[in-house]
C-alpha cells in the first residue's frame, strides 16, 4: 500500500506539488489552531498567537518553496547540462534523471533523442564512407572511359565526315561496319541504311515536288475563281442589304405611324369611357328623376285626396249652414213670436194700471231682446249667407283645383314616363359608349400588336441586313483568304521550284528502290558532275 | 494552556516516532549509505531524548535570571555541528574548512545562550556573532565552497546544493526565530512551539531529505580522505 502510494506520487511531479502543498497546508493550520487555543485560554497572548501563526506560515512557504525549486532546478540543470554537452559535441552526455514524473519522461524523451542524433551521426558517416568509396570507384571508371571515348572519337570523326558530307547532301560515302564498339557499328549500319533511305527519299521527294507544282498553279487558279465569286457574292449581298435596310426604316416608319394611330384610339377609348361615364351619370340622374316624379305624383295625389277631403268636408260645412239658415229662421220667428208677447204684454201692462208698470218694463226688456236677437238672427244669416258664398267659392276653386292636379298629375306622370325614357335611352347610350370602349380597346390592342409585329419585323430586318452585312464581310474576307491562298499556291509553286532545284544538288546512289544499292554517282539534275 | 513540559513530551514522542521511522528506513540502505546517514539519525535520536529529559523537569538551572535548558542546549550543538558536516562533506569540504563549518554554528548557539542570559553590550554581541557567523557561513558555502564542487560529481554537487539552501533557510528561520523572541513578541507557549517546531523541522526533515537522496551521495563519506591543512583561502584560490 505504502509502495503504491509512493509510486503514485512518483509518476507526476504535480501530485507530489499537490502533496506538499497539502502536508504544508495542514500544518500551519495545526499549528494556527494550536495557537488560536491558546489564545483562547490567555486572550493577552493574542499578538504573540498571531505572530506565531504568521511565522510558522513564513516558515512553512519557504521551506515548501526551496524544496520544490531545488526539485525542479535541479533536474533542470541537469537538462541544460546535458543539452549543452551535446551542443559541445558529446553525444554521450545523458541528464541521468532517474525519476517517474514529468522529468523522468523529459529525460527519457531527452535521452531518445540523444540516441536518434546518434543513430543519424552514425549514418551519416556510413554515407560519407560509402559516397568516397563510390567517388573513387567513378573515378577509376572515368579514366577507363575517357579511353574509351578516344577511341570512340577517332570513329565518330569518320562518321562526323560522312554525316557532314551527307549533310551537305553527298550520300556516297561509305562506313565500315566492323567496329569494335557495338554502337559505332550500328551507327555505320545506320548510316548506311540512312544514306540508302535518303537517296531514295530524295528521288520521291523530287517526283513529290512535282506533282506539288502542278497542283499549287491548279490551286492558285481555283483560288482566283473563288475570289473572284466571294467579291461578287459580297457585292450582292451589301446591295441586298442596303434593300433590306430601307425596308428596315421604313418599317420603323409604319411603326411609328400605328403607334401614333394607336395612341389616337386609345385617346378615343379613353374619351369613350368618360362619354360613357357622363351618360351612366345622366342615367343615374334620370332614375332619381323618375323616382322624385313618382314622388311627386303620389304626393298630389295626396293633395287630391286632400282636397277631397276637404269638398267632403265643404259639403258637410254647406249642410251645417243649411241647419244653421234653418234654425236661424226658427230663431227669428221665436224673435217675431217673442217681440208680439212683448207687444201684448205692454197692452196687458196698460190695463193693469200702476201695477203693471214693473210688467210693461219687463216686457219692453223683452221686446228689446227680441229685437236684438232679431238683429242678431239678421247678422247671422248675413254671416252664413257671406260664408255660404265662400263655401260656394271655396268649392269652385277646389273643383278648379282639383282639374289642376289632376293636370298636375298627368303632367308629372307625363314628366315621369319622359325620364324614364331619357334613362332608358341614356342606358342604352351607356351600354354603347361600353361597346365602342370595349371596341376601342380591342382595336388599340389589335393595333400594337400590329406596332410590335411591324416593330419585330423591322428589327428582323435590321437583323438581317447586319447579317447580310456581316456575310458580305465574310465574303469579302474569304475573298482576302483566296487570295492569300492564291498567293501562297504561287509562293508553292515557286518553293516547289526551288526544291527542285535544290534536290538537284544531292548526290544519291542509284538504287532500284528496293533497298539495294548499285551504283553511286550523280544523278539526274546533278550539275555538278 | 499546555504546560511546557508536556510540549517537551509531545515533542519527544515526534522525536520517537521519526527515529523509528527513519530507522527502518536506514536499515534498508546500503550499508556505505547508512554509514553517511547515521550521525544524523542519531541527532534525531538524541534530540528525543533530550527532549524527553527535559519534559521529566531535568537539566534546567537558572542563570542570572534566565533559565537554561542545558540538555537542548547540548544536543543543539551537536545536532547543528553534524548537520554542517554532512553538508560540508557532500562538497568534499575537508580539514580547517570543515572544522571551521562545523565550529561556527556551535559558537553561534553558545553566544545565542550567553545573550539570552546576560544583557547589555554582551548581549548584543552575542546577537552580532549569532547573525554575523549566519551571514559569514552563508558567503563562505555560497562562494568558495560552491567553486569548489565543480570537481564534485554532478549528482552530488546538486545534492550539496540542494541541502546547503535547506540548511541555510532553516537556520536563518530559527535566527530569525531567536531575534523576535529576544524582543518579546512570542509569549513563553508560542515561543517553545515554534522552537520545537523548527528543531524538529531540522533534524527529522534533514535526515529524511538525505535518505530520500541517498542515491546521489555517492560513495562519499563523513570522514575525510586525507587531513590536509586546506582552508577556505585555498578554495577561494580555485
Amino acid at each position: 500500500m505504502q509502495s503504491q502510494t509512493v509510486t503514485w506520487l512518483a509518476s507526476q511531479y504535480s501530485r507530489r506539488i499537490g502533496t506538499a502543498l497539502a502536508i504544508t497546508l495542514g500544518v500551519t493550520v495545526g499549528f494556527g489552531a494550536v495557537f488560536a487555543a491558546h489564545v483562547a485560554t490567555s486572550p493577552e497572548a493574542g499578538l504573540a498567537g498571531l505572530a506565531g501563526t504568521i511565522f510558522v506560515v513564513t516558515l512553512n512557504l519557504g521551506l515548501l518553496g526551496i524544496v520544490l525549486a531545488g526539485n525542479v532546478a535541479v533536474e533542470l540543470r541537469q537538462l541544460t547540462d546535458a543539452a549543452a554537452a551535446i551542443e559541445d559535441g558529446d553525444l554521450d552526455a545523458t541528464p541521468e534523471v532517474d525519476r517517474a514524473d514529468e522529468f523522468g519522461r523529459l529525460a527519457d524523451a531527452f535521452d531518445s533523442m540523444r540516441d536518434s542524433l546518434t543513430s543519424a551521426f552514425e549514418e551519416s558517416e556510413t554515407s560519407r564512407k560509402e559516397a568516397e568509396q563510390a567517388k573513387s570507384e567513378a573515378e577509376a571508371a572515368r579514366a577507363e572511359a575517357e579511353e574509351f571515348n578516344d577511341r570512340l572519337v577517332d570513329q565518330a570523326e569518320t562518321i562526323g565526315d560522312a554525316m557532314a558530307a551527307a549533310a551537305d547532301g553527298d550520300f556516297t560515302h561509305r562506313l565500315a561496319t566492323d567496329s569494335e564498339v557495338d554502337a559505332i557499328e550500328r551507327i555505320a549500319d545506320a548510316y548506311e541504311s540512312m544514306t540508302v533511305d535518303l537517296s531514295d527519299t530524295v528521288g520521291e521527294i523530287r517526283a513529290f515536288a512535282t506533282t506539288v507544282e502542278q497542283t499549287s498553279g491548279a490551286v492558285a487558279e481555283d483560288a482566283a475563281e473563288v475570289e473572284r465569286l466571294n467579291e461578287s457574292l459580297a457585292a450582292d449581298i451589301r446591295e441586298l442589304a442596303s434593300d433590306v435596310s430601307g425596308q428596315a426604316e421604313r418599317l420603323q416608319s409604319a411603326v411609328a405611324e400605328t403607334n401614333d394611330l394607336s395612341a389616337t384610339i386609345e385617346e378615343v377609348a379613353s374619351t369613350t369611357d368618360e362619354v360613357a361615364g357622363r351618360a351612366t351619370e345622366a342615367a343615374e340622374v334620370g332614375e332619381v328623376g323618375a323616382e322624385r316624379t313618382e314622388e311627386a305624383v303620389e304626393t298630389i295625389e295626396r293633395v287630391a285626396d286632400a282636397v277631397d277631403e276637404l269638398d267632403r268636408l265643404v259639403a258637410a260645412l254647406d249642410d251645417r249652414m243649411d241647419e244653421v239658415a234653418e234654425t236661424t229662421g226658427l230663431i227669428d220667428e221665436i224673435a217675431q213670436q217673442t217681440d208680439m208677447l212683448a207687444l201684448n204684454a205692454n197692452i196687458e201692462a196698460s190695463h193693469a194700471g200702476s201695477g203693471g208698470d214693473g210688467f210693461a218694463v219687463v216686457a219692453d226688456e223683452v221686446k228689446g231682446l227680441a229685437e236684438q236677437t232679431q238683429d242678431a238672427i239678421d247678422e247671422i244669416e248675413s254671416i252664413v249667407d257671406g260664408a255660404r258664398d265662400d263655401v260656394d267659392d271655396v268649392t269652385e276653386e277646389m273643383s278648379l283645383t282639383r282639374r289642376r292636379i289632376d293636370d298636375g298629375v298627368e303632367t308629372v306622370t307625363e314628366a315621369g314616363e319622359t325620364l324614364d325614357t331619357l334613362t332608358e335611352t341614356v342606358d342604352d347610350v351607356d351600354d354603347a359608349m361600353a361597346e365602342i370602349a370595349r371596341a376601342t380597346d380591342d382595336g388599340a390592342a389589335a393595333t400594337e400588336e400590329v406596332s410590335a409585329a411591324l416593330d419585330q419585323v423591322a428589327e428582323s430586318a435590321q437583323q438581317v441586313a447586319t447579317r447580310s452585312n456581316e456575310l458580305a464581310d465574310t465574303a469579302e474576307q474569304t475573298a482576302s483568304t483566296m487570295r492569300g491562298v492564291r498567293e501562297r499556291a504561287d509562293e508553292l509553286s515557286d518553293q516547289t521550284a526551288d526544291l527542285m532545284a535544290l534536290l538537284d544538288s544531292f548526290e544519291t546512289r542509284d538504287t532500284d528502290h528496293t533497298g539495294a544499292v548499285q551504283t553511286a554517282g550523280a544523278t539526274a539534275g546533278d550539275d555538278d558532275d | 494552556m499546555i504546560e511546557a513540559t508536556t510540549v517537551h513530551g509531545l515533542t519527544a514522542v515526534v522525536y520517537a516516532v521519526a527515529l523509528v521511522v527513519l530507522w527502518g528506513w536506514l536499515r534498508q540502505v546500503s550499508p556505505e549509505h547508512r554509514r553517511f546517514c547515521t550521525p544524523i539519525v542519531l541527532v534525531v535520536g538524541l534530540a528525543g531524548v533530550a527532549s524527553a529529559v527535559v519534559a521529566a523537569g531535568v537539566g534546567t538551572i537558572t542563570v542570572n535570571g534566565s533559565e537554561v535548558v542545558v540538555p537542548l542546549f547540548v544536543e543543539s550543538m551537536i545536532a547543528y555541528g553534524v548537520l554542517y558536516a554532512v553538508m560540508a562533506r557532500l562538497a568534499d569540504v575537508e580539514g580547517r574548512a570543515l572544522a571551521a563549518i562545523v565550529l561556527t554554528p556551535v559558537v553561534q548557539r553558545i553566544a545565542f545562550e550567553v545573550a539570552a542570559i546576560s544583557g547589555g553590550i554582551v548581549a548584543l554581541l552575542g546577537l552580532v556573532i549569532v547573525v554575523g557567523g549566519h551571514l559569514a557561513i552563508a558567503a563562505y558555502l555560497l562562494g568558495p565552497v560552491w567553486t569548489q564542487t565543480r570537481g564534485v560529481p554532478e549528482q552530488r554537487r546538486l545534492l550539496h546544493w540542494k541541502a546547503r539552501n535547506l540548511v541555510l533557510f532553516l537556520i536563518g528561520m530559527l535566527i530569525a526565530y531567536a531575534v523576535i523572541s529576544l524582543f518579546g513578541v512570542f509569549d513563553a507557549f508560542v515561543s517553545l512551539v515554534i522552537q520545537q517546531y523548527m528543531a524538529v523541522l531540522i533534524r527529522v526533515g534533514f535526515a529524511g531529505f538525505l535518505l530520500a537522496n541517498l542515491d546521489a551521495v555517492g560513495s562519499t563519506s563523513l570522514r575525510p580522505t586525507t587531513a590536509s591543512e586546506t582552508t577556505p583561502a585555498d578554495y577561494s584560490s580555485h
